[in-house]
């Protein structure tokens, strides 16, 4: 296991390989004859940081979950670092958190973090211990998850999506179903965590300013069946503290995500 | 009042209730035979009751065990192949809604005077509450929790290792609280229809010889073994799941 650096959570090596992360061409899926996504192409560089956003039921959960090989497209054709998902799922080079932690309730935060390095066997994982103690939970470790607040929860849940260093993280909206609080001081956290490495990371949301808080591209998409109906490119310094998030250029953006968004509704 | 207090206060009621309806009722042993009657039975044949007991256990403990071997391999099995959880259902359905005094019969008359009979009917009464505890248990998990799994790469094993059988353990052990209890009850209800030994062997000589002393003695004691597997699955939960019992004692409150 190697040890983390001061600042937690060492950054992997940036690939120069220009492999997307993420490729998919004319990707179509339907559930019992509905279309639920239609010709979705997309391309995602390694490092990137994007966001989905769309209405509840657009496909955005649908097209993550076959980014993950929890799903296979109807047509068209996903690739994760030029392999179809399933070679980066046997290559343990995903990582997901969903909306509700996926925590096995009879292993403690700290047991369930260990219980993913073991089903990986990840080599150049990160020590468990470490990573809770960076997000915060020293006093959580060994706690049941029933025991661990909504926002501790997610945390723990965040912690095993990343502590076999995948390279590519999906986080299907993580802050979802927490209190308006958390979910903004989660956010920040979370920010901060992914500054330190640069892993692509695809968000599923329904928050615009999440969206425009956390990433490099914004993807809306249109009402189901989902397309990709606009594209808004989130040219802010890495580091998004609150003065920058009043500026202008910062609401602005905002204000233009929520404009495609509501243009995308009304087709 | 405490639940513990409650228990404990329940024994010496129970014998004031007893010589109070006596007395109220002007009942004869014959009819109603007092407490210190029974106490005195029972520390005179203590070794023939004691033996009658050991009999009525194993039968319940033998069933029991059998029980739980096939709840558990079909409930495994079902969990990996629908076409035989299809099948089975029927026959299941049908074992668990028979009157299970005529099922005694028919085992009893084809099985004839072994243990076999009354091992059966123990097994045909406590296997489908555990069966279906498990398949429950099964069905509950989160399925974000085995689509994290599988993203892992984990295989069939683990997540069987992992997520499914962790899942289902407390069902199972909340099953013991029926199954456990019934197997005693199991046990003598097959001795009462056809054997030599065994407390529900007692009961029936008891009735015919009007033996109400013996008959309370003999009713007393299946109480007690009752009770105590009862008690025992409250235990075994705790053991086995420590989790839900303990967990928040053990390690304080939770803070957000």
């Amino acid at each position: 296991m190697r040890a983390l650096s001061t600042t937690g959570v060492e950054a992997p090596e940036l690939n120069v390989s220009s492999t997307p992360a993420v490729k998919a061409s004319s990707v179509s899926k339907s559930f019992a004859g509905s279309l639920v996504i239609e010709g979705i192409n997309l391309t995602v560089e390694q490092g990137e940081f994007i966001a989905l956003i769309g209405a509840s039921g657009c496909g955005k959960t649908t097209l993550l979950r076959m980014c993950a090989g929890l799903e296979q497209p109807s047509s068209g054709l996903i690739e994760i670092f030029g392999k179809p998902p399933a070679a980066a799922t046997s290559a343990h080079e995903i990582g997901v958190a969903f909306q509700r932690p996926a925590l096995v309730p009879c292993r403690t935060a700290l047991e369930n973090v260990r219980l993913t390095l073991k089903i990986t066997g990840s080599d150049d994982a990160m020590d468990p211990l470490a990573v809770l103690t960076h997000f915060g939970l020293e006093e959580a470790l060994n706690l049941y998850p029933h025991e661990l607040s909504g926002g501790m929860q997610q945390r723990v849940n965040i912690a095993c999506a990343l502590v076999h260093q995948p390279a590519l993280l999906l986080l299907d909206e993580p802050f979802g179903a927490l209190d308006e609080i958390t979910r903004e001081r989660l956010v920040d956290w979370l920010a901060g965590i992914l500054r330190e490495s640069s892993r692509t990371t695809i968000l599923v949301t329904h928050s615009v300013e999440e969206a425009v808080t956390l990433s490099t591209r914004v993807f809306v998409m249109s009402r189901r069946p989902g397309r990709i109906a606009a594209e808004i490119k989130v040219p802010l310094p890495t580091i998004r503290d609150f003065e920058i998030r009043q500026s202008e250029q910062f609401l602005g953006l905002v204000r233009s995500a929520r404009d495609a968004l509501h243009s995308a509704l009304a087709d | 009042m405490s639940s513990r207090t409650a228990a404990f206060l329940f024994a010496p009621s129970a014998v004031i209730v007893w010589y109070g309806i006596i007395w109220i009722g002007h009942l004869a042993p014959t009819v109603l035979p007092p407490p210190h009657l029974v106490v005195a039975l029972m520390a005179q044949e203590w070794q023939f009751l004691l033996w009658n007991t050991y009999v009525t256990l194993t039968t319940a403990v033998t069933g029991y065990f059998f029980a739980n071997v096939v709840a558990i391999s079909m409930a495994i099995a079902f969990l990996y192949s629908d076409a035989l959880k299809s099948l089975a259902t029927p026959w299941v359905v049908v074992l668990k809604n028979l009157p299970i005094i005529s099922v005694a019969s028919l085992l009893i008359i084809s099985f004839g005077d072994s243990p076999v009979p009354r091992i059966l009917v123990v097994i045909l009464i406590c296997f489908h509450p555990i069966l279906a505890n498990l398949i429950k248990g099964f069905e509950q998990v989160d399925p974000n929790l085995i689509s994290r799994f599988q993203t892992l790469h984990a295989s069939r094993f683990q997540l069987f290792r992992y997520v499914l059988w962790p899942n289902a353990l407390p069902y199972y052990a909340a099953a013991h609280e029926v199954a456990f209890t019934s197997s005693i009850v199991a046990a003598v209800l097959a001795e009462f229809f056809f054997s030599r030994q065994g407390l529900g062997f007692m009961l029936t000589q008891a009735m015919n010889d009007y033996r109400g002393d013996r008959l309370w003695a003999t009713n007393i004691i299946i109480a007690t073994l009752s009770a105590a597997a009862l008690g025992l699955s409250v235990l075994a939960e705790r053991v086995l799941i420590p989790w839900r019992s303990k967990g928040s004692k053990r390690f304080g409150k939770p803070r957000s």
